[in-house]
């Protein structure tokens, strides 16, 4: 019996969990053309994470043989220049690698989140519905919903600021020049 | 792009604010101690003896003499770091300190309470003693959220620390930057550069014929870095460069030739868009062993050869190692502020009995002031363990 309970626990607590890594963005999303260098401050309410993250599109050659596909790749490093990961967003899907030494807040919550928080103005269109997520935009707010949980939040008057309900991070955003 | 080292809290041999380090310092005084740390052995040190704030409660975990003489000098400074967060916000003022020894002093008490009891004290826990702690510490006890870290690179890690400070304002990663360093005294370390046979049997005496190593000291020193200058009254003292090389030569031992030494001065002369002969006052590593002030002399007589004054602050305040770069930049601050309207220059502290087989330095010896008929500026050399190098050149007031 308590075995069961500890299978209906451990099954419940997973269904309870989402990952980032497990929602596409739409690939007909419009993906940013320029490169750009950003300052992410990631507070998780005790700690403060830095990022320098530095997007750039690959060169679709490398990527794929044909050259057709479009390829962003998001590096992320501390502020003394060690790389802490990068993802590669690719058609919507999006992979992360990670340093083996980062302890830092989950990557791919982080670049899903600076993801949303570039494409603010497309929203509904890069994150679809059919994921069971739904998106709320006004002009002065942004949500992302699954099911009743707020995954992430952007508001008009914080325009720097994206939450993580969920993992309870708040992401600061500053773009470097 | 100019970056602006408005603010000093300092604490080593000499005092515990400005003020009293800069009197003592151009009075001469030499506040070294005999030690009986080493056996078999005389030695002296330059313990801080004014009194440490008390590690404050959130931070009580952690609790070392390293983060006490951290936190008095940062407190001299919090009424312009409350200006800079209030300028720029929390989340953009960053924290860079260098440290060495850190906070072995309370692993080492914690060893000797378990070979009297059997086991260590239950409330000693090794992030006491944890080096990188240090600039996190800083950065949680000020609510700052910028970035904040630590460097350690033996004697050059807080000349390192101004450097990294400096490159964090010039990329935009931060507004403001508080950059300094810490180290205290511990047996450990004094019984290691014995080991070695670094260690002064007499208080250290730079360029003498006689130095036979150097004396340890303690302190701290922190600055407020930034682009503008903020609050009210702020030193208008500019950070003009720092340069940083390897020698790539042998684990401790410089490189004889100093090849790396020049580069570093090089770079920082270079970045600095100044040339030699615009220093005018250079405080010198200094240590007071064999090697170190043999291939100094050489580089120095070298590099500047309008022969500038020269000072080996060692002789005051003792090799501070991991805080020796940014106390040894306060010092130069110091010479260069509003507090020494006059110019006056940190004697250089040793027995007058010149190295004659080394090029010959002027050195301060006779009270001596900066060259009034230009911009003063100031270079400071670290030159560490493995031949790791550091130049800071600082520059008074427009």
């Amino acid at each position: 019996m308590k075995a069961l309970t500890l299978i209906l626990l451990l099954a419940l607590s997973g269904c309870a969990q989402h990952s980032y890594q497990s929602y596409r963005l739409n690939p007909d999303c419009p993906g940013s053309a320029v490169e750009e260098v950003a300052l992410l401050n990631v507070s998780d309410g005790n700690t403060n994470t830095q990022l320098v993250l530095h997007v750039q599109q690959a060169d679709k050659r490398a990527i794929d043989s044909t050259g057709e596909i479009d390829t962003d790749i998001i590096v992320a490093l501390n502020p003394v220049g060690v790389p802490l990961f990068s993802a590669q967003l690719q058609q919507g899907d999006i992979s992360v690698n990670t340093a083996p030494g980062y302890r830092g807040p989950d990557a791919a919550s982080i670049i899903w989140a600076y993801q949303l928080w570039r494409q603010r103005d497309q929203a509904a269109v890069c994150w679809p519905s059919a994921q069971h997520l739904q998106v709320q935009q006004t002009p002065g707010d942004l949500t992302l919903r699954s099911g009743k949980r707020i995954l992430a939040q952007w508001q008009a008057q914080s325009p720097a600021v994206i939450l993580l309900p969920q993992e309870k991070l708040r992401i600061s955003v500053r773009k470097l020049d | 792009m100019a970056f602006y080292l408005q603010s000093l809290g300092i604490v080593n041999a000499l005092g515990n604010d400005c003020e009293s380090v800069l009197r003592n310092m151009l009075a001469g005084q030499v506040p070294l101690q005999q030690c009986d740390w080493v056996a078999n052995k005389v030695t002296f040190i330059a313990p801080v003896s004014a009194p440490l704030l008390p590690v404050p409660p959130p931070l009580y975990p952690w609790r070392s003499r390293n983060l006490q003489l951290a936190l008095t000098a940062i407190e001299q400074i919090r009424p312009a770091i409350q200006a800079a967060c209030d300028a720029y916000g929390a989340d953009r003022i960053a924290v860079v300190t260098g440290t060495s020894t850190s906070g072995i002093g309370e692993g080492e008490a914690a060893i000797a309470a378990a070979e009297e009891h059997g086991q260590r004290p239950a409330d000693y826990h090794y992030r006491q003693q944890e080096i990188g702690n240090l600039g996190p510490l800083i950065a949680r006890h000020l609510q700052l959220n910028g970035p904040a870290y630590t460097l350690s690179t033996a004697c050059s890690s807080s000349a390192h620390a101004l450097g990294s400070a400096r490159r964090l304002l010039m990329s935009g990663l931060a507004d403001a930057v508080v950059v300094g360093g810490a180290d205290s005294l511990c047996r450990l370390t004094v019984n290691g550069f014995a080991a070695l046979e670094s260690t002064s049997t007499t208080p250290a005496a730079p360029f003498s014929r006689n130095r036979n190593g150097i004396s340890i000291g303690e302190g701290a020193a922190f600055f407020l870095l930034t682009r503008e200058l903020l609050g009210d009254q702020p030193e208008a003292i500019e950070l003009l460069a720092v340069g940083a090389s390897s020698d790539a030569h042998h684990i401790s031992a410089p490189d004889p030739q100093g090849l790396g030494a020049q580069a570093a001065i090089a770079m920082a002369l270079k970045d600095a868009g100044v040339a030699a002969k615009d220093v005018g006052y250079i405080n010198l590593h200094g240590t007071g062993t064999p090697l170190n002030d043999a291939m100094e002399a050489d580089v120095v007589s070298r590099c500047f050869p309008h022969q500038p004054w020269c000072s080996s602050s060692k002789g005051q305040i003792g090799h501070t190692l991991g805080a020796a770069g940014a106390s040894e930049a306060a010092l130069s601050w110091l010479v260069l502020s509003n507090l020494n309207s006059a110019g006056h220059l940190p004697p250089h502290s040793w027995d007058g009995v010149w190295d004659e087989r080394l090029p010959r330095l002027k050195l301060v010896e006779a009270p001596a002031r900066l060259p009034e008929n230009a911009r003063k500026i100031i270079l400071s050399n670290s030159f560490a363990f493995g031949g790791n190098n550091a130049v800071v050149i600082l520059a008074g007031a427009q």
